[in-house]
């Protein structure tokens, strides 16, 4: 029998310790070369993410780049169609279409990515210290986690808007609070699973602090999932800004987020159909590249089609 | 058994009251004087007080609450719309039939068409067929829903003349408003049977089926199909959902007088009463459909039922 | 439980869910009135036990496009422009007016003034509803009281009370003696006259019973309203002398259907397919179809009038949001002259006119030598402009300009802060609301600096009621003005033995100075309709379809 002196024991703890770490690095290495491998290999993801880099520097740079100012009114060009000075035509008060969809496009992408990441911020939150804490907590949480969804995203989201009002920061809120059950419901399902590893032991053991346990060795493992549905989430909530622009509430004009756009032209549809069919394409090109880009991320984290 | 269904049927009452809850206080919160609402500009603040008074809206935010909450849930009353001047109740019930017009047979059209897709696209996984149905649903998912209405507008009313694009005077007006509440949800259908379809098809039991001799198509259709109805029945309840969250826009669209579009005009309106009864109208149904899935789910799958039958 | 027997339970749980809802559908398809396209067989008046000539056939069907609901067909819920073509269809007051705004017999004989501020009005013995209850003087109190209970009695400001003298005999008290056509005209013509019995019995919101000339058959909000020919009406089947009435309250068609269509392409689709007869409301650039030269225009013809509904932009008087806009006349009269209306009124959807001055030609009080008077309305001039923002104290404060929701207000509102901004760099930002919402928030004193809505009367004098007297908000004109001077110009343009163009000048002359009140545009409005309808009944600007004249010779 060893006698355990002081300083044995804290060789012992301090062995525990290292054995602890080194599993957690190699868990978190070994996952980032595997995902980086993965997400080349499929061509639709990276059909995806090279449209989603396209359409950001568009609408970064092009308004920039455009000889129009997004406001200026050109009332001998109301609706015109598309030609060689105008290449989406005109809006019906004489405004350049293009200059509008890309300036618009700054508006549409910043309220899908603030919506879908204050989502993901919170909901996470929400499912981490529901899935660890469990009991009284969780019951609690889950429960209103399970009111928060009873109402479907859209109404929720028109609830909200029109007892925020319109404009940016009211429309991010309404945007979203729909999202947020969802994610919870999620990182909590990870987490119960998460909970009865090894290296959660190993963490506990080391005496990490609450805080740090959640932050530094739950979230990066619970995280993917959520990774995979906030990329999707951003194309929802851009198709949903759209749509709460286009029945009126969200964004105030002149504002030319795409939803807006879309509202603007629908009177014109018989005569000018591109009124709608480029802000329209615009949309859904977005959309879709997310998709791409969120189906590609499944299939690289997705545990199952790992070698 | 009972139990269960028991005690889903009481948190669904929970949680349609607190829907309740949530929607009357931002409503309540929401600025916007409903007495002003009703009688216009250049009134005397006398009128106006009488009016709140009438409306009940002087009274502390706790006595209206409880009172419009007694009405609802136990008298059934939903109160008059402060715009229309109808009981909230009736107006519901003659429009819910509209909405559950589109929603239906839109869900029947994107659960058949979603699994069919999936099925075909994990049978032939990694093939053609797999790729371009997949993207195929991917661009479906992606159109905002209310711009895909408007190109069928253009092409089928306004191009074409086959069908009418407002109103709900005959069954042919119907038609494309069920077309794009589909359309959207038809990928996440299409998605989730490929999915289960996959982890069916790696399942040992079917290479055992193989091994036996069994042909292709029974296995298909007498191992694989069954066991991969259980995410398609989760499909059902989600599309259900989703399409009738979806109807506020459709139904402005296409000029059909159903829920939604009630929803739409009392929240222009700051209508509380019609809001208030449109949101339990929603809660309700939702809470109704995935209780009925779940109850699917422990009648099918022998394992939940386990669970619940001790 | 073996797989073969849950999958076909499966099917079952989900055929039932499914048809259980179906069957809830099944039984509005029978109850909804149906849109199809006119054929325009002239129904013979013979067999309904009518009073309608026999020699006059009437027209069997007509389809109205609107562009919005009815909403609510109580008797006070008449705003709107389509609203009061279908009231006037249901309900019926004591007077009309006629073209020169004398007051004709409707459900009165006729008045008599006993004293300055008593007059006694004496209504036909013989009237009844289309449920055939008898109106009397009761009910002509009742329907008063009614009205002036429930807070919707606008504009009874002279009003004091009203009783019975005998059965057809009621005597009106006013507060001080009528002078103008405006202190009677909504205590006398606009209020709707009911039976007690009916108002007991039915929900007039959806199930109206009135006097007039149709009833309606159908209601289904938000969707179709079915209004049918009265075949009891009580002025065809009077012996008492009705030839004084005008002659809107003609039939001469069987079935009226007003369908709701939103969106302007759906109502133009209809137009081209026949199943609508007649719409309004169709966009600038789809009318050369149906015109003359058009693919469609031997079905249909396209008239044009000047409305009466013109766009103003009001300034808010007190603090609103920036604190300067009330208080600053030369940072008001700076936003004036930088405003270009005519520019305005182009981006406003096209069939705008540009108003020169604070009215237009299609109000008989209006004189065209006003619209060549130099002001700041028919004045674009930036320069001056831009002086008068140096003398003003702006320093940059948020301008917040509050409209409605609709399309040509959106693009006005627009084009004017696309104005302001560029040539003067002001702060400006916009608001749009709902028409019942917007007034709310004009309601407040905070909350909107400018705000750009529509007016309408049927003289200029009275379309001004909201921007210019104090009357209606308390001592306060809509945009928060309090000024006694213009009060007292206003009380004299409209009173009776004044009304008339030197004092009307006085009061545009003296609201430009103060800077209270700028106008934009007036809608031209465009009436479609089918070749079948051969004129169309005008009663106060208004189309009335129940009394057009129709082709029946089909």
């Amino acid at each position: 029998m060893r006698f355990l002196t002081q300083e044995s024991k804290r060789n012992i703890r301090n062995e525990v310790a290292m054995e602890a770490e080194m599993k957690l690095k190699v868990k978190q290495s070994s996952l980032f070369a595997d995902f980086s491998r993965r997400m080349v290999k499929g061509w639709s993801s990276k059909l995806g993410f090279i449209l989603f880099v396209f359409i950001v520097l568009a609408c970064l740079i092009g308004p920039l780049l455009s000889p129009y100012r997004v406001n200026e009114i050109f009332l001998d060009q109301i609706n015109a169609s598309p030609s060689a000075a105008h290449w989406f035509g005109c809006d019906s008060m004489g405004r350049d279409l293009l200059t509008r969809i890309l300036y618009g496009g700054r508006y549409s992408l910043n309220l899908g990515l603030s919506a879908a990441l204050l989502s993901a911020l919170v909901g996470s939150t929400f499912g981490l210290v529901a899935g660890y804490f469990g009991s009284a907590v969780d019951g609690f949480i889950m429960r209103f986690m399970d009111v928060w969804s009873a109402l479907p995203g859209m109404l929720l989201c028109i609830l909200v808007s029109a007892f925020l009002g319109a404009g940016f920061y009211s429309t991010v809120i309404a945007l979203t609070v729909g999202n947020i059950p969802y994610v919870a419901r999620m990182i909590r399902g990870q987490v119960l699973s998460e909970r009865t590893k090894e290296y959660m032991e190993a963490a506990k053991t080391i005496n990490c602090s609450k805080l740090s346990i959640l932050f530094t060795h739950l979230l990066p493992n619970t995280v993917q999932p959520v990774i995979i549905t906030t990329t999707m989430a951003i194309g929802g909530t851009i198709s949903m800004a759209a749509s709460l622009s286009f029945i009126g509430l969200g964004i105030q004009p002149p504002t030319p987020e795409w939803g807006a756009l879309l509202a603007d032209g629908r009177a014109y549809i018989r005569v000018f159909p591109h009124l709608i069919m480029f802000p329209g394409i615009a949309i859904a090109l977005t959309v879709l590249s997310l998709n791409l880009l969120g189906d590609g991320l499944r299939n690289a984290l997705d545990p199952k089609l790992r070698d | 058994m009972y139990r269960y269904v028991l005690k889903r049927l009481m948190l669904m009452i929970v949680i349609i009251i607190c829907s309740a809850i949530v929607a009357f206080t931002l409503m309540y919160l929401a600025p916007g004087d409903p007495a002003r609402l009703q009688l216009g500009q250049g009134i005397s603040q006398a009128v106006l007080e009488a009016r709140r008074h009438e409306l009940g809206i002087d009274r502390p935010y706790i006595v209206q609450l409880a009172t419009y909450l007694y009405n609802a849930f136990v008298r059934f009353d939903f109160g008059t719309s402060w715009q229309y001047g109808v009981s909230v109740m009736e107006e519901l019930l003659s429009r819910l039939p509209r909405t559950l017009m589109i929603g239906i047979p839109a869900m029947i059209l994107n659960v058949t068409i979603g699994t069919i897709m999936g099925v075909i696209a994990a049978i032939h996984e990694g093939k053609w067929q797999d790729s371009s149905l997949m993207l195929l649903a991917m661009v479906l998912v992606s159109a905002p829903d209310f711009w895909v209405a408007l190109m069928l507008i253009i092409l089928f009313c306004v191009k074409l003349n086959w069908l009418p694009s407002y109103g709900i005077d005959s069954l042919k007006s119907y038609v494309l408003p069920i077309i794009c509440s589909a359309l959207p949800v038809i990928a996440v259908n299409a998605r989730q049977a490929r999915s289960s379809m996959l982890e069916v098809i790696r399942a040992d039991f079917i290479t055992t089926a193989r091994a036996k001799g069994q042909k292709s198509g029974t296995i298909i259709r007498k191992h694989m199909f069954p066991n991969a109805l259980m995410p398609i029945i989760t499909g059902i309840a989600g599309g259900l959902s989703k399409t009738v969250a979806g109807s506020p826009v459709i139904e402005t669209v296409f000029s059909i007088p159903g829920v939604g579009a009630f929803l739409l005009t009392g929240v222009n309106y700051r209508d509380r009463p019609i809001v208030c009864g449109c949101v339990i109208f929603f809660a309700l149904f939702t809470s109704i459909v995935v209780l009925l899935m779940d109850l699917c789910y422990a009648f099918l799958d022998p394992r939940i039922k386990a669970q619940y039958s001790k | 439980m073996g797989l073969k027997v849950k999958r076909p339970i499966a099917l079952l749980l989900t055929a039932v869910l499914v048809l259980s809802s179906l069957s809830g559908c099944g039984a509005t398809t029978s109850s909804k009135s149906s849109g199809e396209s006119t054929s325009g067989a002239a129904v013979s008046a013979g067999n309904s036990e009518s009073g309608l000539t026999e020699s006059n056939g009437l027209y069997s069907k007509v389809v109205v496009a609107v562009s919005a609901d009815m909403e609510d067909l109580t008797p006070c819920k008449v705003n709107g422009v389509t609203r009061s073509n279908v009231f006037w269809s249901i309900y019926e007051s004591l007077f009309d007016f006629d073209e020169e705004l004398n007051l004709v017999p409707s459900l009165a004989t006729g008045y008599t003034i006993v004293s300055d501020t008593e007059w006694d009005i004496e209504i036909y013995k013989k009237i009844y509803d289309s449920d055939g209850n008898h109106i009397t003087a009761d009910d002509v109190v009742h329907a008063v009281e009614w009205l002036v209970e429930s807070g919707n009695n606008i504009r009874y400001n002279i009003f004091a009370s009203i009783e019975k003298i005998d059965d057809y005999t009621v005597r009106y008290h006013w507060k001080e003696a009528p002078t103008s056509t405006s202190d009677l005209e909504w205590p006398l013509t606009r209020t709707f006259i009911f039976s007690q019995t009916a108002w007991e019995s039915h929900n007039f919101a959806v199930d109206p019973v009135g006097t007039a000339n149709f009833t309606v058959e159908s209601f289904v909000t938000g969707s179709s309203l079915t209004l049918k020919a009265n075949y009891n009406y009580w002025a065809q089947n009077t012996d008492e002398d009705v030839s004084m009435r005008c002659r809107f309250h003609d039939t001469t068609v069987d079935t009226i259907v007003y369908n709701t269509i939103a969106e302007p392409f759906s109502a133009v689709v209809a137009l081209e397919m026949g199943t609508v007869d007649f719409c309004d409301y169709v966009p600038l650039n789809s009318l050369a179809e149906f015109a003359e030269g058009g693919t469609h225009s031997e079905r249909y013809n396209v008239e044009s009038t000047l409305g009466t509904e013109y766009y103003y932009f009001l300034p808010n008087m007190a603090d609103g949001v920036s604190g300067i806009v009330g208080k600053d006349l030369d940072l008001r009269l700076a936003i004036y002259y930088a405003l270009d209306n005519e520019v305005v009124a182009k981006a406003m959807s096209g069939d705008n006119v540009v108003l020169k001055t604070l009215g237009c030609s299609s109000y008989p009080d209006h004189e065209a030598s006003w619209d060549d008077d130099p002001n700041y309305i028919n004045t674009y001039d930036v320069a001056a402009a831009k002086k008068y923002l140096e003398a003003s104290n702006y320093n940059g404060e948020e301008i917040v300009i509050i409209g409605l929701a609709n399309e040509e207000c959106k693009n006005a509102m627009m084009m004017i802060q696309s104005l302001l901004v560029d040539s003067l760099g002001l702060n400006v930002s916009l608001q749009t609301y709902e028409k019942s919402f917007l007034l709310t928030v004009m309601a407040e004193r905070t909350g909107w600096d400018f705000c750009v809505a529509n007016t309408g009367g049927s003289i200029l004098v009275d379309s001004w009621n909201r921007v210019i007297s104090q009357e209606g908000n308390d001592g306060w004109t809509y945009g928060w003005l309090k000024d006694d001077k213009l009060q007292q110009l206003y009380d004299t343009a409209r009173a009776g033995g004044t009304h008339d163009a030197e004092h009307m000048k006085e009061v545009i002359d003296y609201a430009f100075s103060i800077g209270c009140i700028y106008a934009l545009s007036v809608r031209s409005s465009s009436i479609v309709y089918s070749k079948d309808i051969t004129d169309v009944c005008y009663r106060e600007g208004y189309w009335v379809i129940g009394a057009s004249k129709f082709n029946t010779n089909k």
